[in-house]
């Protein structure tokens, strides 16, 4: 995810909170897409996942900029929509699903068709491992941050990266 | 499938754009509810305004919606409101948020929020002060109730001012739609009661979903006792699952039905179970209560299932989606429409369509319509006209938003959503917005713009106005538009 061009998302932040009216939707447009999907991925419902968005960036405001170190803003966001979605689905875990669907970042591909079943193997994972590879792939994050994030230890994210990664070979290689 | 081959493939991938209008929602919302960046700052009048005023979303339908259509049962309406413009915004309190009024439109509440403490306002009267206040709720005349936390995280409710402290826990305070009884659920040592009129059910493990009928004369909730999950009616408890949820009654009242598992999920309705499938969603009744749909998923496609009888799954020749929401029926609901989520073949990437069906559900007569060629990057909810004769939705391309009527794409705008007919089952009025701007479309008419449409519209019961909420600056009006 791109931090290092532009002003940094500390000073956005600042700037939102001056009065400049678009450094915002800079901020949006910086990390929206990727915390959409990575509610999307918990839980399970796209109009959910937006309301939830819309909470994060506003809990985001609650924050004291000063205070944010300059490369923890987007840990903190995907920290708030976690808090968030888990607070959301203790009361809907029982609702039925949809999933986050990935496209080809590319238009054209020869393997573009396998983004549908990507996007169906990665919502058959187990929560917790489907998380890390939101989180490590769209979220971009570190493994260090994941475990951090998620209450876990490094080494534990990694094996369920791993984890996650085999299955996700195994389902895949059944289709192929 | 290899390791690399999978890690190659997930980095390829990306996720779809967020829709275009989530992106002004949330910029705008943030515009209004900037933080201080140091030390404590009472917030701008505007921005207390604009904050309650995205509360009265709520309370303007539900006001007009019980003004426009008496005869379905619903909360007391003891004094209809006037259909005229009306500024509403003078009478908001700083830091007011979960604003409401009353269905007779003659009280109002809103929650305050001072640090540490939060206090309820009723009709301008500050209550006692709280760690935190839930948004307050009216019955009938003017009784209200509330619950709210203390610094122990415990939940109490005050009903008329009162503070109720027999149990440890009070949660989920539930007005029935006649406003007369109020039912809560309370925990006190261990034991969990649902609790109506002072009167206490059997004790429970755990309490969900309570429901009242609409016509207010039988409670539903779902519990679970040990291992068991069941569905309580009229106080009986019902056949054990491993769990129930998404309670419905039909319009009458008279049928419940609820999505229970046991291994597989079912629908249960009245005393039918339908077939097993993999998931399903909530059931939804027709107006006269004679058809219920649901949406559901089995060997991982979503198809529709209709009832009550044969409880057909309908797909057509499609062999099933990826996704489908719930139904839109025509009164009769013998006219039905969904939204469906399918990858496109050509593309390789996830569109919505909109799939209708019409028929008496016997089987043979059942026509069904599923056009591929009017996909859309997405669809909203279609809604159907009480005669069945129409479909309408909104449809986006890029960052338009088209109105599609019966599969014509009419209107364009950035911006349509609320859509609803006219009681004529021809007219419609949404909300629509274009260059920053919003406003209220009802058949040939167009209001004046506004900053903000906050609810409605709502059509009259003669159908020939429609009424809704809308922000000018630091102003807050009630509207009304003639149609045309």
């Amino acid at each position: 995810m791109r931090t290092d061009a532009g002003p940094t998302d500390r000073a956005l932040l600042l700037r939102h909170g001056q009065g400049d009216g678009s450094a915002f939707g800079v901020l949006y447009d910086r990390y929206a897409p990727r915390l959409l999907f990575f509610a999307h991925s918990l839980v399970g419902d796209s109009a959910l996942a937006e309301d939830l968005l819309q909470e994060c960036f506003l809990r985001l405001l609650e924050v004291d900029a000063e205070q944010v170190r300059h490369d923890s803003m987007r840990n903190l966001l995907y920290m708030i929509l976690r808090n968030l979605a888990r607070d959301e689905g203790r009361r809907r875990a029982t609702r039925m699903k949809s999933y986050p669907l990935l496209a080809p970042s590319t238009v054209a591909g020869s393997e573009a068709g396998r983004f549908e079943d990507l996007s169906l193997a990665l919502h058959g994972l187990p929560e917790e491992q489907r998380e890390v590879v939101v989180l490590k792939v769209y979220g971009e994050l570190t493994f260090a941050d994941i475990a951090e994030l998620t209450g876990v230890s490094e080494p534990t994210a990694k094996s369920r990266y791993r984890y996650a990664v085999e299955k996700l070979g195994e389902v895949l290689g059944e289709k192929s | 499938m290899n390791v690399e081959k999978v890690e190659s493939l997930l980095e390829r991938g990306r996720p779809a754009p967020p829709p275009p209008d989530l992106r002004r929602r949330i910029v705008e919302a943030a515009a209004i509810n900037v933080r201080p960046v140091k030390g404590p700052r009472k917030p701008r009048f505007v921005e207390v305004m604009t904050v309650a005023a995205s509360i009265l979303m709520l309370l303007g339908t539900v006001t007009w919606l019980l003004r426009a259509t008496p005869p379905v049962p619903g909360p007391a309406v003891q004094e209809a409101q006037p259909f005229e413009d009306r500024r509403l915004s003078d009478q908001i309190p700083e830091n007011a948020t979960f604003f409401t009024w009353s269905a007779d439109g003659k009280h109002w509440a809103c929650v305050v929020k001072e640090r540490p403490h939060q206090y309820a306002v009723i009709d301008g009267k500050r209550g006692q002060p709280h760690d935190a206040v839930y948004p307050p709720r009216f019955g009938a005349d003017g009784a209200y109730a509330y619950i709210s936390r203390d610094v122990f995280g415990r939940t109490h409710l005050t009903l008329n001012g009162v503070l109720q402290k027999q149990y440890d826990t009070c949660i989920d305070a539930t007005w029935s739609p006649d406003g007369k009884k109020l039912a809560y659920v309370g925990v006190k040592g261990g034991r969990t009661v649902v609790v109506v009129d002072g009167k206490e059910s059997e004790p429970y493990d755990r309490v969900d979903e309570l429901l009242w009928s609409p016509d207010g004369t039988r409670l539903a909730y779902s519990a679970i006792l040990l291992s068991d999950a069941f569905c309580v009616l009229d106080g009986k408890k019902g056949e054990p699952f491993d769990e129930v949820r998404d309670l419905t009654f039909s319009p009458d009242g008279k049928t419940l039905a609820y999505a229970a598992k046991e291994g597989s999920w079912v629908l249960v309705v009245g005393d039918q179970k339908w077939a097993e499938q993999d998931k399903v969603g909530r059931p939804v009744f027709s107006a006269d209560g004679g058809t219920v749909g649901i949406a559901v998923v089995r060997d991982k496609w979503a198809k529709l299932a209709l009832g009550p009888r044969p409880h057909t799954i309908i797909g057509g020749n499609h062999s099933g989606f990826q996704q489908v929401a719930d139904p839109s029926f025509s009164r009769d609901g013998r006219v039905w429409a969904y939204r469906a989520t399918a990858m496109n073949a050509k593309e390789k990437v996830a569109k919505e369509r909109v799939v209708t069906g019409r028929g008496t559900l016997e089987g043979a007569d059942i026509l069904y319509r599923d056009d591929a060629d009017t996909e859309y990057e997405s669809v909203s909810d279609p809604v159907v006209s009480p005669d069945g004769k129409h479909v309408a939705y909104a449809a986006a391309k890029g960052s338009r938003k088209y109105l599609v009527v019966d599969g014509s794409l009419t209107q364009k705008f950035s911006l349509i959503d609320r859509i609803s007919f006219g009681p004529n089952g021809e007219t419609l009025a949404f909300r629509a917005g274009q260059y920053g701007k919003e406003f209220v479309v009802a058949g040939a008419s167009r209001s004046e713009d506004f900053d903000q449409v906050l609810s409605g519209p709502v059509w009259s019961a003669d159908g020939r106005k429609v009424a809704f909420t809308a922000r000018i600056k630091s102003e807050l009006w009630s509207k009304v538009l003639e149609v045309k």
